[in-house]
């Protein structure tokens, strides 16, 4: 029941803070288009009037591919750091986005503007971004181990034909393991960025703490919770990604309306993201102490006193 | 005397089996060699040893004073044979191999061990001992057999060029002396009669006389053998502890086996045909796979070219261990190569089984001199195979055949020619170890292959076939030469097409195969003009007067067409000519000049312009440049563009958490 609660408050919350969606969706189309635009023009000026693209209305053609390889190349090498760079880039954004989605999940924040949305992305920006790369090393690390230690036992000193009979299984679950974590690692992580959201005060390694904390104290709620989202948004996403990737629209006006819904599933998509937010943070926020906060304003900076992890002091207005 | 007359019985026996039919119901070849081993293997000392009759019949003129026989695995021995350094293997991680003759006597018992020296016909490398020459006692008269009886201990190097040992796998290749092939004057190149006989070189396969075999391999009981020949018979040690396996191979160019303790072996039936399958017990869900790529060649190519006349077929997936193994040819037995998990978009394993199945034609059949004339059994072999992938596999699609992307056979062929930096280096007329830069797959393989390709796209799918069904007919069972095979060419094309292509097809083959130059082909430009009414000064006797005819409505155009030739190849090629009015033109153009303008005129104006339109000559360097349009197509652009879009948006999404 606590499970459908917290679930259900998430669905809400995200629902009213639509505009955070909307811009979250919108940043990282222009982010994207700093790369697909010069593509998409590089490509045009490539093929000018041929009439070679009837060999690509199947797919990718490897012939088409070989006559076009010199200018391809020299195009794909100047957009590779292109890419890694918005790759990064989105990664900062991303830390900065969900700096303001988490604040205005919050029971506390009945209106969800667009100001409470920034001040709150702008106080938890660095904290998020530790939070993220952090909880991303721990797991990547424990994922390794969980994987490679039997396979480094299984392929020492064992001959190729028993490896691969009685390995493979081993090796797969191995794999179903790594993937079990992933519910753990988005717990620990959402936990940490929702507690972190509600103590502007509170440093991006308490908030870690006690996003493992929490996530194990809570964990028979916490993790089916998880889970089903996981499994939700695994679904659909994958549902949609295999179903827009292998579409093949053929005409001008069917391929903007394939756009059209390409996008309005991303922006689901990301509203299923946000919905994982608002649960966790509802499932945080039903269990702690509720505290009253002042709305945030965007001049104040919070001095933190780890000890007592209160808020002491504001430098511009004292409380 | 008692010895001479057992060698006589012996012979006798020999003659009786070799002249014998066991496999098939009549000989297919002059059979001039013939080759009869016990070998047993030791899979401790990862040797095998061997006690073999052979002979070989001098069916040519001359008197020959010496035979010549292959040693390959000499080739192993050191670091410094011919194999070695060719190409920059590294022969660290090989556990050496080589060949020991014990003894070498002829029919009368006599030891011919003292004339036996070795030679390196190829580049006079002293420390290369793959090819020896044993002087006969007196020369070979015309008709002459001369019988051998050899004893030999062959150490198998670790996992190398398709032979060897790993751990308990064993692929026993190129591991017994074989005959080189005596060529009379007149046969293929050859101006006087000579021992065709090369060294083993990294880039190099076979050239062998068609032969009978009868070996029995005496192997661990517990192990599992395949070979080219036919089982005749498997008989277990009395201790158990061994069995021995005897086969019969006819009219194949070598024959080589295999044994594992850890094969599965599948069988399947195509026609008359037995088909064995050994793979490892992991890839049994490959079984049905692999059966089907090999049925499929069997029937293409027997439909296309000529029969498979052998009642057996036996071919093996080397397990990982055994990769060494991997995509090779003997004829009646060969190797695929695959992986423990092969997607199903993937066809790599099925080409590999079409190819080198596809071999037991091109070099089991048809046997060609690889040394010499790489191209014309990897290169025709590689044309064959593009044709049966897409044929099966999808024309788009033989080689792989994934929503998001999808490549044909003949374009991977045509992506390794036209994308290497030694396209235009050398012609296809080096020896096989000859071809600098490394380019020998490339040209031997790919290049020759798309020439093939190229070629049918001219003559037509149906006019290939015949070419190829009398290249069988003449020349099954022989020993044809690149000339050869041009000459079918010459033969077949004009009595199909009469003078199209002129009276004969040399020109084809001395600018591609023979030649170095690109083939590319481009529109250059169209444009329409409106002829206009006379408008303009008029001189009259001795006044000018401004005239202007206003009587004429209607909208004629001139259109033009302009195009290039860029490459240094001349093909014909087809011209497609696409009106407004939906009108549509096929010109024929000789292909010779750089350039041709074609002019129209008439109320219609020009749309696009095709050269090529089926895109048949894959010589062309550039498909790009084969057409332009006054309205392309961008919809497939914008649609790679969206779904990168799409990718970028989940990728993000998935890392960012
Ligand atoms: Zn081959």
């Amino acid at each position: 029941m606590k499970i459908l609660y917290n679930l259900k408050t998430g669905a809400v919350s995200s629902l009213r803070s639509w505009k955070g969606i909307v811009l979250n969706w919108l940043i990282l189309f222009i982010l994207i288009s700093l790369v697909s635009l010069p593509v998409r023009s590089g490509f045009k000026s490539m093929l000018g009037s041929s009439m070679v693209t009837e060999l690509l209305q199947d797919s990718i053609n490897a012939d088409v591919i070989t006559d076009l390889l010199q200018p391809f190349m020299d195009m794909f090498s100047a957009l590779t750091t292109g890419f890694f760079l918005i790759i990064i880039l989105s990664f900062f954004l991303n830390a900065f986005i969900t700096g303001g989605l988490f604040t205005i999940l919050r029971d506390s924040v009945p209106e969800k503007k667009a100001s409470v949305f920034f001040s709150g992305a702008a106080a938890n920006f660095w904290s998020f971004l530790v939070i993220i790369i952090i909880n991303i090393m721990i797991f990547s690390l424990v994922t390794g181990i969980i994987i490679a230690v039997p396979f480094v036992l299984l392929s020492a000193g064992k001959s190729e034909s028993s490896f691969m009979s009685t390995g493979g299984s081993f090796m797969r679950i191995a794999f179903i393991i790594a993937a079990l974590l992933i519910p753990l690692m988005l717990l620990t992580t959402d936990y940490a960025r929702a507690w972190k959201a509600d103590r502007p005060e509170a440093g991006a390694f308490s908030a870690i703490g006690f996003g493992f904390s929490k996530t194990f104290k809570s964990f028979f709620t916490s993790y089916p919770m998880m889970l089903l989202l996981v499994i939700i948004q695994a679904a659909f996403g994958w549902l949609t990604v295999s179903k827009l990737l292998s579409a093949k629209p053929s005409a001008g006006g069917a391929l903007f309306l394939y756009f059209i819904l390409a996008q309005i599933l991303f922006i689901v998509r990301l509203w299923f993201r946000a919905w994982r937010y608002g649960s966790v943070t509802a499932a945080m926020q039903e269990s702690e102490t509720k505290k009253l906060y002042p709305e945030y304003e965007s001049d104040m900076t919070f001095v933190t006193d780890p000890e007592k992890n209160v808020i002491i002091q504001s430098e511009n207005h004292p409380l | 005397m008692n010895r001479i007359i057992l060698l006589l019985l012996a012979l006798t026996f020999l003659f009786n089996s070799s002249e014998g039919q066991i496999v098939l119901k009549e000989a297919l070849s002059e059979r001039q060699t013939y080759y009869k081993i016990n070998a047993t293997l030791n899979p401790e000392t990862k040797t095998v040893t061997g006690d073999m009759e052979a002979y070989w019949v001098n069916k040519s003129p001359d008197l020959v004073p010496d035979i010549r026989l292959h040693l390959y695995m000499n080739a192993f021995k050191s670091n410094k044979t011919s194999f070695f350094s060719n190409r920059m293997i590294s022969e660290k991680k090989n556990d050496f191999g080589w060949i020991n003759l014990l003894s070498f006597d002829d029919r009368k018992g006599n030891d011919l061990l003292p004339g036996l020296k070795y030679i390196s016909p190829d580049d006079n490398n002293p420390d290369d001992q793959t090819v020896v020459s044993v002087m006969l006692p007196a020369p070979a008269k015309p008709g002459d057999t001369v019988f051998i009886q050899v004893k030999f201990e062959t150490k198998l190097p670790k996992g190398s060029a398709r032979t060897g040992y790993n751990d308990d796998y064993f692929f026993v290749a190129q591991w017994f002396p074989k005959f080189g092939v005596y060529e009379p004057a007149g046969m293929r190149y050859a101006v006087e009669g000579a021992w065709n006989c090369h060294q083993f070189h990294s880039n190099s396969e076979f050239y062998a006389n068609h032969s009978v075999y009868d070996v029995a391999v005496t192997v661990p009981a517990d192990y599992i053998t395949g070979s080219g020949g036919m089982l005749i018979n498997e008989e277990n040690a009395p201790d158990g502890k061994t069995k021995t396996l005897t086969y019969r191979a006819e009219d194949i160019v070598d024959f080589a086996w295999t044994t594992w303790p850890g094969y599965a072996v599948y069988t399947d039936q195509w026609k008359h045909v037995k088909i064995t399958l050994l793979l490892p017990h992991v890839r049994k869900d490959q079984v049905e796979r692999q059966f089907t790529a090999v049925k499929n060649a069997l029937e293409y190519l027997t439909e296309n070219v000529g029969p498979f006349p052998w009642p057996h077929l036996t071919f093996v997936d080397p397990p990982t261990v055994g990769s060494f193994a991997g995509g090779m040819e003997y004829t009646t037995l060969f190797t695929s190569a695959s992986g423990d998990k092969v997607p199903e978009f993937l066809h790599v394993t099925e080409m590999v089984t079409v190819h080198e199945f596809g071999h037991a034609y091109f070099m089991g059949i048809l046997a060609s001199n690889e040394f010499e004339e790489p191209w014309l059994d990897e290169g025709v072999n590689t044309f064959w195979e593009g044709r049966i992938m897409d044929h099966y596999w999808g024309n788009n699609s033989g080689l792989i055949n994934h929503p998001l992307f999808k490549m044909s056979d003949k374009s991977m062929a045509r992506i390794s020619y036209l994308s290497s930096p030694d396209r235009q280096t050398v012609t296809n007329r080096e020896f096989s170890w000859d071809y600098p830069h490394d380019s020998y797959g490339m040209m031997s393989y790919q290049k020759a292959g798309i020439v093939l390709h190229t070629l049918m796209g001219l003559i037509g799918e149906d006019a290939m076939n015949e070419v190829f069904k009398e290249y069988y007919r003449r020349w099954a069972f022989k020993h044809p030469s690149g000339k050869d095979f041009v000459a079918v060419f010459n033969d077949v094309v004009p009595k199909i097409h009469g003078d199209k292509f002129g009276p004969d097809m040399n020109w084809f083959f001395d600018q591609t195969l023979y030649g170095t130059g690109i083939a590319d082909y481009a529109v250059n430009s169209f444009s329409n003009v409106k002829i206009r009414d006379f408008k303009g000064i008029v001189s009259e006797a001795d006044s000018m007067k401004f005239v202007t005819n206003v009587t004429k409505d209607d909208s004629v155009y001139i259109s033009k067409v302009m195009l290039n030739r860029l490459g240094e190849v001349c093909l014909p090629v087809d011209v497609m000519i696409h009106f407004d009015n939906g009108d549509t033109i096929m010109e024929y153009w000789d292909g010779k000049a750089r350039f041709m303008d074609y002019k129209y005129t008439g109320t219609r104006q020009v749309d696009w312009v095709k050269l090529d339109p089926g895109y048949k000559l894959k010589m062309d360097a550039n498909f790009v440049n084969n057409s332009q349009t006054k309205d392309p197509d961008r919809v497939p652009l914008r649609r790679y563009i969206d779904k990168f879009t799409i990718f970028m948006q989940y990728f993000i999404n998935i890392i960012s958490l």
